[in-house]
């Protein structure tokens, strides 16, 4: 019986011997780390006379734009063993290679005039290729910084798959002077502090500046008029008008609608606040809340179908979503703890807020349904996040406690990495970021 | 008198009833079959296992593998990260979570190893890896420890295996039934085949061992071998480690010599996972899973050209495409010196397929 | 605060010299054995809005996250009633305050609320409407600033500030 069965048995394995071929080996990875990817950016190469400064600028401002994400790191220049001297030459990868660059980013640029021309390419070191194709920009000189934004969006988009949010500005409220008396104007400025403009003086409070869809119009509320009442204000021109100014009313925490032609506002009457929706072009207004309790800072999403707000309804500050014409709403905040300040992500897929919870803040982000919360920062006060045009980062306001308490920007990236302060020069609060310019 | 005590008398009566006279219902035994069995050391079992390709084995024997299981329910990397991250150390904190938990785990694999030996049992945990004998124990966890000390992790994780050699070794586990015999095994037993008409007793399958392996080789394709039709447990075992030996034989095809050790598969996913860097991808890239084949050259190095994406799951192409991206990274980078692999076992490692499923980072 | 109670006491006392009873130095005016020796415009004058801001109260505190009037706010502002109907020329703005322990438009919403409840209350003590207007400022402008409960508690205010009845 074993002798039959073993023969059976040894049969079977020498048959298959027989055809068989070495399997693959094959094994799983399922453990990674996250480390900054090391870049090198050498400098631009001048190919023009007197492009030298502004080729190195360039690159200087790719490598800052990369490097303030988080997911990269700069490789120093010292440690550089062969040079980028010329945008043709073939790249010696083995000179990359040693120093561990993982990508590397060359350039070029001309200058005619007030016209400048900047070329790259991107390499991935280790496969020895180029990561996508060289491309080519044209601008004003005024404008390198941009140029510079453009060639690192492309960058970082090349390399993580995600859109870049590098070629953008925030427009947010500039404050100075002592906690009891402070003076406060719009401001507008590149994402990263740089080029910095007022566009209003001091004279009035001006709160929670924010960005039409094409980055064209600033919505933001004022007291000039010893009343808080929406404006809306033209970048270019730093025209402005007031939109509602209804005696006997107040309205504040207005946004654009994603077609840039209705404005979504909160309006108080008799000590109630509700949420209305007026039409640029006729004035009209809708109101799309009635009720007793506070509803206030309304926010779109991208589509335009509905509206993420907050209310007290329940007794608590709480966040509810409804269509956009005014529907029931439904609530989708659900711990314990107060939540406020919603905003749309420009990707659809989630909600940032403010939450307040045993008195500390905290910027959380959670999907568009309620679930998924989580917790990005935490703070003695910080509030008003606003989304980055590739709707993986967030910037918020961070206020300090006691009588020397500044308000300041500060980014964090969705995962709750790279937790950074925005440069401004003084006192800075009620960030929002614009899109993507072209 | 109550129902308790009435029931109690009955069966005393009862009882005392079949002692006296329940002579009456003997019968003669059913005819029953009786196999030759010899119990044999875990060595020499092992040697007779030798060339087993554990996964295939694994998959002959439905192992749930639950550590591995429990292991992967730990991650939470960044969603725990607390509020407060202050910049640099980025992923330091998610991933020292993760550690420390999968190592106490690593004890309870081996315990369970103690049940097996006189039937085929189930093993509790993953089998893969039928080492033949002396192999230390793999690291598994350090490959989660690597994360934090991003650049840092090869000396510790080096280290680790040697910490970890044998104790858990499936000897103790037989340790009951085991009657050393005096057949050598020789763990790497030259012997490919396993050569049933060397004995004709059948070794004993004791619970495939479990090197308690927290990740486990999930297989796709066993090479499955005909199931074994016997009937009782002892053809089961039978059975099942002659499929071994089919699976063996399969491979001793080519000269390759012994399968590849756990150790030695270890250390390969070791070093590509330490350069498998994660930190640029999008979250839809991470949530890919992609199927990566390349070449080796004799020396240990990847054949750079013949690096391709067979397939992913989970993801559209753009997102599986930059996840390919950072997995071809990583066996460019971290083999630009060759992997650590034997040479004599070549044929094994020739052709390698990988499986990125970084489940452990989202 | 000074520079509130300054800009509120000049163009207060430039109103009330447009205002009042042109013979009211006629007594004591060397402020030597005469009954009424009462400096106008200083918070001994029951016509001056001094009188009303520090006399009577210009002011009601709120606890956190409520609008509710307690019995010593029902108290001060039943006094500013009084006060105001007999003071028949002002109009007053009632400013709602909120503590920083909040959401900017929250908090505006909020002090809305608080105006509206003093407003309401003067209403029913018959003020007429058009007197009364409401602001609310968040909490854009806090009167302490320690981040404390000491300071919280004072902040949580309404405040009614007169205004000349004569203009808009």
């Amino acid at each position: 019986m074993i002798l039959r069965l073993l023969s059976f048995v040894l049969l079977a394995a020498v048959s298959s011997a027989s055809f068989a071929q070495a399997e693959p080996l094959r094994i799983e990875i399922t453990d990674a780390v996250i480390e900054p990817l090391p870049v090198a950016v050498p400098e631009f190469v001048a190919e023009t006379a007197g492009a030298g400064p502004i080729a190195a600028d360039i690159a200087r401002v790719v490598a800052e734009d990369l490097k303030g994400t988080g997911l990269f790191r700069e490789i120093d220049k010292a440690a550089f063993i062969s040079q980028i001297s010329s945008f043709a030459a073939p790249v010696q990868f083995a000179d990359w290679k040693a120093i561990n660059a993982q990508a590397l980013i060359t350039g070029a640029v001309t200058v005619q005039g007030e016209q400048i021309i900047v070329k790259f390419r991107v390499y991935d070191v280790f496969a020895g290729q180029e990561l996508g194709k060289g491309l080519q920009l044209a601008g004003t000189r005024a404008g390198w910084r941009r140029m510079a934004h453009k060639v690192a969006d492309q960058v970082y988009t090349r390399i993580t798959g995600e859109g870049g949010y590098f070629d953008s500005r925030v427009v947010y409220v500039s404050e100075t002077g002592p906690k009891d008396n402070r003076k406060k104007r719009l401001a507008i400025m590149d994402y990263d502090g740089a080029n910095n403009q007022f566009l209003t003086d001091s004279s009035a409070i001006v709160l929670a500046p924010r960005f039409s869809p094409t980055g064209d119009r600033v919505l933001y509320t004022s007291y000039e008029t010893g009343f808080p009442k929406i404006y809306v204000l033209d970048v270019a021109s730093v025209g402005r008008r007031v939109l509602e100014s209804r005696d006997g009313t107040m309205s504040f925490a207005p946004r654009f609608a994603p077609d840039g032609r209705k404005v979504v506002f909160s309006l108080e009457s008799g000590g109630n606040t509700d949420i209305y929706l007026m039409d640029l072009a006729t004035g009209a207004e809708q109101r799309l809340t009635n009720a007793p309790s506070i509803e206030t800072a309304p926010s779109f999403s991208p589509d335009g179908s509905q509206i993420v707000f907050e209310s007290d309804r329940s007794g608590s500050q709480q966040l509810y979503v409804m269509s956009a014409n005014g529907g029931e709403p439904r609530r989708i905040s659900a711990g314990p703890g107060r939540y406020g300040t919603p905003v749309w992500s420009p990707r659809g897929d989630l909600v940032a807020f403010t939450k307040q919870s045993k008195g500390r803040f905290h910027i959380g982000i959670m999907r568009t349904d309620g679930t998924g919360e989580k917790l990005l920062t935490a703070s003695f006060l910080e509030e008003g996040p606003t989304w980055a045009p590739n709707g993986r980062v967030i910037m918020f306001t961070r206020e300090t406690q006691g009588t020397d308490g500044q308000s300041s920007l500060y980014s964090v990236d969705i995962s709750g990495r790279n937790l950074q302060r925005v440069r401004t020069e003084g006192g800075a609060s009620d960030p929002s970021w614009s899109p993507l310019q072209q | 008198m109550n129902r308790g005590q009435s029931i109690s008398l009955i069966g005393h009566l009862g009882l005392i009833g079949l002692l006296l006279f329940g002579g009456k219902w003997n019968s003669d035994p059913l005819p029953f079959e009786i196999s030759d069995v010899s119990v044999v050391s875990e060595a020499e079992y092992q040697a007779v296992l030798a060339a087993v390709r554990a996964p295939e084995a694994a998959s002959d024997i439905e192992v749930p593998e639950p550590p591995s299981e429990d292991e992967t329910s730990q991650p939470q990397a960044a969603p725990d990260t607390p509020p407060e991250t202050q910049v640099a150390p980025d992923v330091a904190s998610p991933e020292t979570d993760v550690a420390p938990e999968v190592d106490t785990s690593e004890p309870a694999v081996t315990t369970q190893v103690e049940d097996v030996p006189p039937q085929l049992v189930q093993p509790q945990e993953d089998v893969a890896v039928l080492t033949p004998g002396t192999s230390p124990r793999p690291k598994l966890r350090p490959i989660e420890r690597v994360a934090p000390e991003a650049v840092n992790a090869p000396e510790q994780t080096d280290v680790a295996p040697a910490e970890q050699v044998q104790p858990e070794t499936a000897p103790d586990a037989i340790a009951e039934v085991v009657e050393p015999e005096t057949e050598a095994a020789q763990p790497e037993a030259a012997t490919t085949e396993i050569n049933p008409e060397a004995r004709d007793d059948v070794t004993l399958a004791p619970a495939q061992s479990m090197r308690p392996k927290g990740r486990p080789q999930r297989q796709a394709e066993a090479a499955t071998v005909p199931a074994a039709e016997a009937s009782d447990a002892v053809n089961n075992a039978l059975a099942e480690a002659l499929s071994g030996g089919a699976d063996t034989a399969e491979e001793t095809a080519a000269p390759a010599g012994a399968p590849l050790t756990g150790g030695e598969r270890e250390g390969l996913k070791l070093a590509i996972s330490r350069c498998y860097n994660v930190g640029a991808l999008s979250s839809e890239a991470l949530a890919v899973n992609i199927y990566v084949s390349v070449e080796m050259a004799r020396d240990g190095k990847p054949v750079i050209p013949s690096i391709k994406l067979l397939r992913s799951e989970n993801g559209s192409d753009a997102a599986a495409k930059q996840a390919y991206d950072a997995a071809r990274r990583a066996i460019i980078i971290c083999g630009s010196d060759g992997f650590d692999l034997p040479s004599e076992k070549y044929d094994q490692w020739k052709t390698v397929e990988i499986k990125f499923n970084p489940e452990s980072m989202r | 605060m000074k520079l509130k109670l300054i800009t509120l006491v000049i163009p207060a006392v430039l109103a009330l010299s447009a205002c009042t009873n042109p013979n009211r130095f006629d007594n004591g005016a060397d402020g030597a054995g005469t009954f009424s020796s009462v400096t106008p415009g200083s918070a001994q004058d029951p016509q001056s809005p001094l009188y009303f801001q520090e006399t009577i109260g210009d002011r009601v505190l709120f606890d956190v996250d409520q609008s509710s009037l307690n019995d010593e706010a029902r108290r001060v502002l039943d006094g500013q009633a009084s006060w105001l109907t007999t003071n028949a020329d002002y109009a007053v703005v009632i400013e709602g305050h909120a503590d920083e322990q909040g959401t900017r438009e929250y908090n505006l919403a909020l002090g809305a609320r608080r105006a509206n409840a003093v407003k309401e209350y003067l209403l029913a003590k018959g003020m007429p409407s058009s007197r009364l207007k409401t602001v609310s400022y968040g909490k854009e402008r806090p009167l302490e600033i320690c981040s404390q409960e000491a300071c919280y508690s004072k902040n949580r205010r309404a405040v009614t500030i007169l205004s000349s009845g004569l203009s808009s």
